[in-house]
């Protein structure tokens, strides 16, 4: 088997975990791929790195992946996602004052449809989000707007995931819409109060990507489907419940997340803090890793980013789905997990917003797992095509 | 930016007569204290995590905002590597002319560098004394448990690390740590 040097850079976050399992576990070994990690401290610098051929392969934001394709922000760099690295992850806190102000509103936390409908009402909200081009930005806009506020009267500040629960303390912002255990970070210092999961407000989010320099992959595709055959494997062995232990122990040390194994282990399990002193309550689909569901490149995901963020990049709808269309590739997927026995879907687009958790669509074996994709609000978003 | 590296950019920067430079350790208010400064060009450390703070002010649209870009002239590719090499990148306001850009910006690149030169001999300094310090307590273990002079015992510490492949400062590590268990 020929082998590929690859260098990834990636964010310390949960969802960084398919290629630090897939390293550590040697699965990528096994695939022929020579993989080295480096831990970035900003998205800027992953995007700048990938624009710039520092790195053939990241861990990024899907919207961003669509948004470097389409030449939105500093670069015009087309990246190709044949995979995602999750599903879902994010949860939304709220200092204690608003958490007060959107009860006495009449908001049930956990409850998307109340709580959406108690922020819209809010004047002059502020929300802080890790990245501008992200699904935590989008997450929050999609609910103020179907709840029927007025999505452009929020305000984002964009503050790094370690930074949130201090600029929250601060009174910087209302609410913040970022990745596990930061939420939970904050309630633990009684600064804040979990309203949402992104997960119950799109339960089909597809969160981060594995993306390339899409010229690389055109030189080396045989290495870029090995790494990606490498991460699916990785993903499979992390199916079962009773590896949440382990993962959460490799993500844990220093070299990694560098951060306490018991919370990261409590997002895998799918379990929040949402109020200081309570136990953590169960969240389904907090963040899901499952194979193939959580994971497959769903262009109709993709469309579904475009559409939505497209008014904020300054460019035209049609330009936006273009760019998604492009970025994300399940055909790549299908094509590195040939040799494998597993089962994808078909179909590479679908109606998001109608599978229940349980529910299957057609696969290349057979029925396959897919769901749930439901939005709160029970609309649905027709692909393209 | 990284407290010791900024200062050293920010002298270097005065020495050469850059005008007025502020050094802002910012993690909340960035856009505040920014507002404050309204600096012509920004340099950023790409090691502080707080840079997605101040690349989102990029897409600040309001009119009041100073309009903000990422220095990326895309003709000069090769000077923005070098500056993502260095670990420095650069941030101007709309409308400043490339010619005053470029100079700020090699001059950091160049400072970054050689401040990163400086850290990485003074930590392989660092690694050496504490390696020396460990062969000489391993040496001491020999020379007490086998009777041994100071020669022979680094004479066994060297054949038994090229017996196994190891370093001499591997092997010592090894000795010393068995020799802690045994007490």
């Amino acid at each position: 088997m020929s082998r590929v040097e690859i260098t990834l850079g990636y964010i310390p976050l949960t969802d960084a975990a398919l290629p630090i399992l897939a390293l550590e576990l040697g699965f990528a070994a096994e695939e022929g791929v020579e993989l080295t990690l480096v831990r970035e401290p900003s998205w800027s610098n992953i995007r700048d790195k990938v624009a710039m051929g520092v790195y053939p392969a990241a861990h990024m934001l899907s919207p961003l992946a669509i948004a470097l394709t389409a030449g939105v922000g500093p670069h015009h760099a087309p990246v190709v996602a044949p995979m995602l690295l999750g599903t879902n992850g994010n949860t939304l806190t709220a200092t204690p004052a608003l958490a007060e102000r959107l009860r006495a509103k009449g908001a049930v936390f956990g409850d998307a449809a109340s709580t959406g409908a108690a922020l819209a009402q809010v004047e002059d909200l502020r929300v802080g989000v890790p990245f501008p081009h992200s699904m935590h930005r989008e997450l929050v806009r999609f609910l103020i707007e179907r709840s029927g506020g007025d999505a452009d009267r929020v305000s984002f500040l964009t503050a790094p995931p370690r930074i949130l629960p201090e600029v929250l303390a601060a009174d910087e912002v209302d609410a913040f819409m970022v990745g596990e255990p930061w939420g939970s970070t904050s309630v633990d210092r009684g600064a804040g109060e979990v309203l949402l999961t992104g997960a119950q407000i799109w339960a089909g989010a597809p969160e981060k990507v594995l993306a390339f320099d899409a010229g690389w992959v055109e030189a080396q595709e045989d290495g870029a489907l090995a790494l990606v055959r490498a991460l699916y494997r990785a993903a499979l062995w992390a199916a079962g419940r009773e590896s949440a232990a382990s993962i959460a122990e490799i993500l844990a040390l220093p070299r990694y997340l560098d951060t306490s194994a018991e919370v990261i282990e409590r997002a895998l399990r799918g379990q929040v803090l949402a109020q200081s002193g309570g136990v953590p309550v169960e969240a389904p689909g907090l963040l899901r890793l499952d194979a193939p569901g959580a994971l497959y490149p769903w262009i109709s995901g993709a469309e579904w980013i475009a559409d939505r963020a497209a008014p904020g990049w300054g460019i035209g709808r049609v330009e936006a789905q273009a760019a998604a269309r492009a970025t994300f590739r399940p055909d790549l997927l299908h094509a590195a997990l040939a040799p494998l026995e597993g089962a994808l879907p078909r179909p590479m687009a679908k109606v998001e917003g109608r599978l229940a958790a349980g529910d299957a669509v057609p696969g290349t074996r057979g029925p396959v797992l897919a769901g749930p994709d439901l939005f709160f609000d029970g609309s649905v978003f027709e692909p393209a095509d | 930016m990284d407290p010791e590296r900024g200062e050293e950019i920010v002298s270097a920067l005065r020495e050469a007569g850059a005008g007025r430079v502020t050094r802002v350790e910012a993690t909340a208010g960035l856009d505040r204290r920014l507002a404050e400064v309204a600096p012509d060009i920004v340099l950023v450390d790409l090691e502080h995590p707080s840079r997605d703070m101040l690349d989102a002010l990029t897409l600040a649209t309001e009119p009041t905002a100073r309009p903000v870009a990422m220095f990326v002239d895309r003709s000069d590719r090769a000077l923005m590597q070098a500056a993502i090499d260095a670990g420095v990148s650069a941030y101007v306001v709309d409308g400043l002319r490339a010619d005053r850009v470029k100079p700020v910006l090699d001059m950091a690149i160049a400072r970054f560098h050689s401040v990163g030169r400086l850290r990485a001999e003074l930590e392989a300094t660092r690694a050496a004394l504490a390696e020396r310090k460990t062969i000489d307590r391993a040496k001491g273990i020999l020379m007490k448990a086998r009777g041994l002079s100071e020669d022979e015992a680094y004479a066994l510490l060297r054949k038994t690390a090229m017996d196994q492949g190891r370093r001499v400062a591997e092997v010592a590590e090894s000795l010393v740590s068995a020799a802690g268990l045994l007490g």
